[in-house]
């Protein structure tokens, strides 16, 4: 494991290795968090391509209170790809959504959860949820869905939707402790 | 009951979630530089989600993936937030406007070398007319994306330094902002992406800092005669050095 927080600084001074060292250690995960997101591998691609330019002219404005160096990184990258599946690239990328079934759309965002260590205390609150609940924070974290998706994904109306991302996102918080 | 902290805590949520309009999405990020407690619940969020993102396996990497990165370190450094709105282009080939990667890179040199360069192509392409003025549109990325050389109060000469693939029954129109009062006027349409001279209307000489910018409208131009369709890039005119 490298040292993000190192490698971050080594950008803000211009070192071309810093950069490198991190893309090394990262492109592949940071590829597949796109991946879940704009399911299409080439835009993925070209997602973590942008990230890491973004990450060379912003590496001096990274603050460490706000959080890890290696959270930073990987929220660029989110960032990014939920721009792309929300503005002019949506139509093609919609229609990869909605081909998917039900079925289909929920084992690859609990597959994500199966990722984590068996001891993951995130995982055993997701666990807990109801399904309702777990599915409507995983297709949003994972999944990248608007609340308008999620309502159709698992046919219910827009504010159902609404309310229990809400309320997952609070009964998460709450077992978390 | 939902209580203040409660409000707080969802809110933060969302927003990790990017959930929030864009609208509510800016009023938070607000309320995230003087509300110590709620950018701690951003962090705690982000911290505790991003588990899930620290677990996923990697994917294969392109071998040509950090060439092309590489390639655009020496690109514009962050100038900051554009004036207006500039859409984000080239994100995607699904979307893109922008598709050639190898032109992306190669041209997208820092602002001084493009405003040299468009200088040059004036001096060894035909010789004179000398630009008045030489304005670099930059994208909503902040690369350089056309070069717009006046020469004349009615004509400039575009250079393109995107390889913008116009689709069907679309065009580029070139825009500027003589003045606030009269608003934006066109200068041309663009049907390719490809150096050209455009006669514009008869316009009082355009002066430094000169709004310019390129819009994505009908073949046969706005059909309003003010920009219609997405802005891809805009600046200012310069006074060239020559």
């Amino acid at each position: 494991m490298i040292d993000h927080a190192a490698a971050i600084e080594g950008c803000a001074r211009g070192d071309r290795q810093s950069l490198k060292r991190l893309y090394e250690a990262e492109a592949g995960r940071l590829i597949a968090v796109a991946l879940r997101i704009v399911r299409r591998r080439d835009i993925a691609e070209e997602v973590v391509q942008e990230a890491f330019l973004q990450i060379w002219r912003k590496a001096g404005s990274y603050d460490p209170e706000l959080g890890s160096a290696r959270g930073w990184i990987t929220t660029i990258v989110r960032n990014r790809a939920l721009n792309v599946i929300r503005d002019g690239a949506r139509e093609d990328l919609v229609d990869a959504h909605e081909i998917a079934e039900l079925g289909e759309r929920t084992s690859g965002v609990e597959d994500a959860v199966a990722q984590l260590s068996t001891n993951s205390k995130l995982k055993r609150c997701l666990d807990e949820l109801d399904r309702a609940k777990r599915l409507c924070v995983l297709f949003s974290y994972v999944g990248g869905y608007s609340h308008g998706e999620i309502a159709g994904a698992l046919g219910v109306p827009i504010g159902t939707a609404k309310a229990w991302v809400r309320r997952g996102l609070l009964a998460l918080r709450d077992c978390m402790g | 009951m939902s209580t203040d902290r409660d409000e707080r805590d969802a809110l933060a949520g969302l927003y990790v979630l990017g959930q929030l309009t864009e609208a509510e999405a800016r009023a938070f990020e607000a309320r995230l530089s003087e509300d110590q407690a709620a950018r701690a619940a951003v962090r705690t969020i982000r911290e505790r989600l991003g588990e899930i993102d620290d677990a996923a396996p990697a994917e294969p990497v392109p071998p040509a993936l950090w060439e092309r990165i590489e390639a655009r370190l020496g690109a514009a450094p962050d100038f900051g937030p554009l004036p207006g709105n500039v859409v984000q282009m080239g994100k995607g080939k699904a979307a893109g406007l922008l598709r050639n990667d190898f032109w992306r890179g190669a041209l997208a040199a820092c602002l001084a070398t493009v405003i040299t360069l468009g200088t040059l192509f004036s001096l060894i392409d035909r010789g004179p007319p000398q630009p008045r003025l030489v304005v670099v549109l930059l994208t909503a990325e902040a690369e350089p994306g056309m070069i717009v050389e006046a020469l004349g109060d009615r004509e400039v000469r575009v250079v393109p330094l995107e390889a913008f693939v116009i689709p069907e029954g679309k065009a580029i129109e070139l825009w500027t902002l003589p003045d606030p009062a009269t608003g934006p006027v066109s200068l041309g349409l663009l049907r390719e992406a490809a150096e050209k001279r455009l006669v514009g209307p008869r316009l009082p000489p355009p002066q430094p800092e000169q709004l310019y910018e390129i819009t994505l409208e009908p073949a046969t131009g706005s059909p309003t005669g003010r920009p219609t369709g997405p802005v891809l890039a805009k600046g200012y005119a310069r006074v060239p050095q020559i």
